[in-house]
Order: C-alpha cells, then structure tokens, then sequence
C-alpha cells in the first residue's frame, strides 16, 4: 500500500515538473527597442572597465548583465537563491572555494566581489546590493558597479553617458556590448599565467609514465611472489 | 595472494597517508592528482591482500560510483566555460543552462581527488592494527581511540554482514528484483547491527572501558580547570589568527601552550599509579624507518610548494581552459609515495 502511495506521489511530482517546464512562458521581448546598461568592475589593483551592455528585455538580472558585458566571469549556483560572482576577469577564488563562501575570507579585511548600484540623481553614491546579482532588476540607464573590496567600493562617480563613452560606446545606442579597460598609473594590465613548455610537459609525463610503471611492477611482483 | 609477514607500524602508515592527501586535499591540479592517485593505488595493490583487502574493496567501487555523480553532478549544474558541448533549455530549473567541457574536466579532476582520498582510507583500514595505535596513543587518549576503532571498522563490517544475509536469502530460494525487495535485506542488517553493537559493548564493558580512574590517577580539580583554561585559550587563538588579528592570536596560543604544559606536567600520577602491560613492544624496523623518512619527507617538500607556489596544487579550468602549472620537483616527489609498496616487510 505504501509503495503504491509513493508511486503515485512520484508520478504527481513528476507530471507536475513536466507541465511547469512546458507550459512556463518563453522570456518576453519587447519588440525592436534596445535598452542599455552601465557596467563598470574595478579590480584590487586598481584596474576599472567600462562596459555599456544592450539588451532587448524589459529588464534582466544583475548576473546577465555581467555576463552580456563579455568581461569573463565565473560564477556558481546556489538553487533559488542566484548565482554567486567567483572571479570577474580572472580575480576572485576557485569554485570549490566559491561554492562554500562566495570567496570572502575570514578575515576582516579579505576582499570579494562586492555589488553597488548607482544612485541615478548623484553618480558618487554607490548603494551596496545585499541581495546580490541575481535579484537585482536592470532597468534601461540603470548603472551597476561590481568591486573586488572589503569596505569602500572605490567605484568613479560617472554619469551613465560617460560611461558609454568610456566604454567606447560612442552614442551610447549600439546593439553591441562595448567594453574597456583602463589601468592606473604602475599597475600593468593582467597578464594570465604562460602555459608550461613542451620540454616541460614531456619530462612530467615521463615521471607520471615511470611511477605509473613502478606500480603495476610492484604490484605484479608481489603477485608473481604469491604465486610462487 | 601472499599476506605480508608482518603489518608496518601505525605510526608509519600514519605518516604516509598524511603526506598522500594533501595533493587531493588542498586543489585540482591534475599533475600532482595523476601522480599521488598511480602511487597509492600501486600501494594498495600490494597491501590488500587478504580478507582485510576485500573488505574494503567495496568502498573502493563505491567511490568509482560517487566520483561518476561528481562528473554528471558539475556537468550538469556548473554552466560556466568557453567550451559548450551541449545545452539544455534555460528554462529547465538548475540544470538548464550550458553544458562545456571545463565543467566535465573540474568533474573529473574532483573525482580524481575523491578516488585517492578512498584509496588511501582503504589501505589504511586494509592494513593498520588497530590494537597497536591504541597501545601507541598516551593513556588518557585510550578510551577516544576505542571509540575510533569502533567507528573504523563500522563500515566493513556492515559490508560483510550485507553479503552474509544476501548469500544466506538467496541459498533459502530469495532473489531480489528491485527497490521494493530491500526490506527483507535491510531489516536483518539493522537487526544484526543492533546486536553487533550490543555484544561490541558488552565486550567493552567487560574490560572495564569507561570506568572510573583510581583516586591518584585523577586530576586534582585545578588541574582540570588549567586544562581547559588551555584548551578555551587555544580555540579562541585559532579563532583569532582565521581572522587575521595575528597579535591576539599569537598571545594567545602562547598562553595556551603555557597552561596545557602547566597541566599536564604537573600533574602527572605517580609512576605506576596508572598501569598496563605489554605482552610484546611495537616493532620498529628498517621499512619503518624507510617509509615515514621518505613520507615525511615528501610532506615537508609539499609544504614547502604550499608556501612559495600554490599554484603547484591548484587548477581552475573556468573561464577558460587552460594547460595546469607543472612543478617537476613535487611530481617526482610524490613517486616517493610508493615506498610503502617497495619495502613490504
């Protein structure tokens, strides 16, 4: 009787899923009307991007607007409650790391990628965003901010155009996400590390090859002694 | 296959799984997991002959199983990386999304690293005597390393029983179809494990685990009280130095280390007020030395790397895919790791 109880408990869940998933509304467009958003991400040596980001939505979360910026972004899920931000142009933790604290340290200085909106009547005013990206609205002019900090967000307190402007938007109408970056003075842009060399990777392989080797020969020995 | 004539000492063991888990521990980089996996599964080849050997052969598949879900698992909920080989309709709760190839590679290095973390628990349980690291363990450590032991061994044992009743159902004409046929498996295993750890008692109670020490051999009250002066100085030190106030935290664990020394010295019993016998001294040979000198030399020169390069143990293949750092001297280091393999006494 159980079992029939809980099959049937699972076929319900299960038609429930089917008909929520197929019968959920395709994402609405609004037409041919393009809106923009402002993006600007200043890592923790001081390097900020400017990203002027279109879309065809009404609105979209914080997340997909980092993401459309074409800056390159990690980020892990977290079910229902989002997407959390792990590294923005290479700064940020792993995403093991990123899955247990979003990479904020225990300290009380460590930095992590922290979410600011412009205020829209004074530029200045970065507001922190505690719900994070991913229950954050963009709105057409909207202006977002994302800063690898511990306190202070350190962001310019630019209007909207000039941040199109910066970000090489040009009119600030283009069907285009434009991005870029600008390094403070003695700060060098962000160089990944190079790549190990052939001779390099050969010698490691060789290594792997003989431990590999010593192995199934020891193992083989000791069987061979068995046998014996 | 041959058993070993004799088990290496605990101590030694101890000393090389330490050394083996730290690659699988501290980051994905698939040259130091490759390296560390080849070397502990030559290891327990050699080592787990024997009944011992098969009783933990089935943890050993059980991690093939999780580190397969820990693939499909990031593949699936893990939609970052340039690489997309596929996609699912983002509608799709959680799943829905991406899927590339820089999820299924961190899948696979994570189940690289579950894989060798098993293997070493395996070779441990497969070939530590338990009797000897209690012996090993200072006197008022004894009744948390029963505890231990019992623990340990909670899993093979289950193991064993599982296959008992299974056998014992399908020589009575039993033959299990599915989900709905694990009643009659599960109800005997819980009965027989409820027993088991009645008899596990009964036989600890015999030998009188747990009861009081004699008058002499207990701590006076301010010792009790300056051991866990101690021990609150200590956490809160830790505490202290996670969060970077280094000063606090460095005073602190001095204090510490001055009151558990305060302690325990003073207030050590009189020779002979606690008493146990020995029917036979560990054995400390050769391979011994052998095998916790090159361990503990290979731990020394991975925390060394720890120090000056994480990058030697670490990998992330998000956003982009790109070729891990190769550290040589770690590489050959861990081929060191085999050693236990190369001496079987």
């Amino acid at each position: 009787m159980i079992w029939h109880t809980v099959r049937l408990w699972l076929l319900l869940s299960l038609a429930t899923l089917l008909m929520a998933i197929l019968l959920s509304p395709a994402p609405t467009r609004a037409g041919s009307t393009l809106h923009h958003a402002g993006l600007i991400v200043r890592d923790g040596e001081g390097r900020v991007t400017y990203a002027w980001v279109p879309f065809s939505e009404e609105t979209i979360d914080g997340i997909a607007l980092l993401k459309r910026s074409g800056i390159p972004v990690v980020t892990v899920g977290f079910g229902a409650l989002g997407e959390g931000v792990c590294s923005i142009a290479g700064q940020g933790c792993g995403a093991a790391e990123c899955r247990r604290n979003v990479c904020q340290g225990s300290a009380i200085d460590a930095p992590y990628w922290q979410y600011f909106k412009q205020d829209a009547s004074d530029p200045a005013d970065w507001k922190w965003q505690p719900l994070g990206a991913s229950a954050t609205k963009v709105r057409d002019g909207d202006v977002f901010g994302w800063s690898w900090t511990a306190r202070e967000p350190h962001l310019p307190g630019l209007p909207a155009r000039e941040i199109a402007s910066l970000a090489g938007a040009g009119d600030a109408a283009g069907n285009a996400p434009a991005t870029q970056t600008y390094l403070p003075e003695g700060v060098s842009a962000a160089i990944p590390a190079a790549p190990p060399d052939a001779r390099t990777t050969a010698i490691a392989s060789g290594i792997l090859i003989v431990i590999a080797a010593s192995s199934l020969a020891l193992v083989r020995r000791r069987r061979m002694e068995a046998a014996a | 296959m041959r058993e070993p004539s004799r088990p290496l000492d605990p101590r030694a063991w101890l000393v090389w799984a330490t050394a083996a888990s730290v690659p699988p521990l501290v980051g994905r980089n698939p040259w130091p997991l490759l390296a560390t996996l080849c070397a502990v599964l030559g290891v327990w080849g050699v080592w787990s002959a024997g009944a011992a050997g098969a009783r933990w052969r089935p943890l050993l598949r059980l991690a093939l199983l999780f580190g397969a879900v820990s693939v499909l698992f990031n593949l699936l909920t893990a939609h970052v990386g340039d690489l997309v080989i596929a996609e699912l309709p983002e509608g799709w709760p959680i799943v829905g999304g991406p899927l590339t190839l820089n999820a299924l590679i961190y899948g696979l290095l994570s189940a690289i690293a579950i894989l060798s973390l098993v293997a070493v628990s395996a070779t441990l349980g497969a070939t530590l005597d338990w009797s000897v690291a209690i012996r090993l363990l200072p006197e008022r450590m004894a009744p948390l390393a029963v505890a231990g032991s019992v623990a340990w061994s909670y899993l093979p044992r289950t193991t064993v029983a599982l296959t008992e009743i299974r056998e014992a159902q399908m020589a009575r004409g039993y033959r299990p179809r599915g989900l709905r046929d694990a009643g009659p498996l599960v109800m005997p295993l819980l009965a027989g494990g409820l027993e088991r750890a009645m008899i596990t008692a009964e036989a600890l109670e015999a030998r009188a685990f747990g009861v009081p020490l004699s008058a002499e051999a207990r701590p006076r009250s301010w010792q009790a009280a300056l051991l866990l002066a101690g021990i609150v100085a200590a956490l809160t030190g830790i505490f202290c130095v996670a969060l970077g106030q280094m000063l606090a935290g460095a005073a602190l664990l001095a204090l510490a280390l001055a009151t558990l020394a305060a302690g325990l010295l003073s207030g050590r019993p009189a020779k002979g007020a606690l008493r146990r016998t020995r029917y036979r001294d560990p054995v400390w040979e050769r391979p011994e030395w052998i095998v916790s000198g090159v361990s503990a030399a290979v731990l020394a020169v991975q925390i060394t790397l720890l120090v000056l390069d994480p990058a030697a143990f670490r990998y992330e293949p998000y956003p982009s895919l790109t070729a891990p750092a190769i550290d040589l001297p770690l590489l050959a280091a861990l081929g060191f790791l085999l050693a236990p393999a190369a001496v079987r006494p």
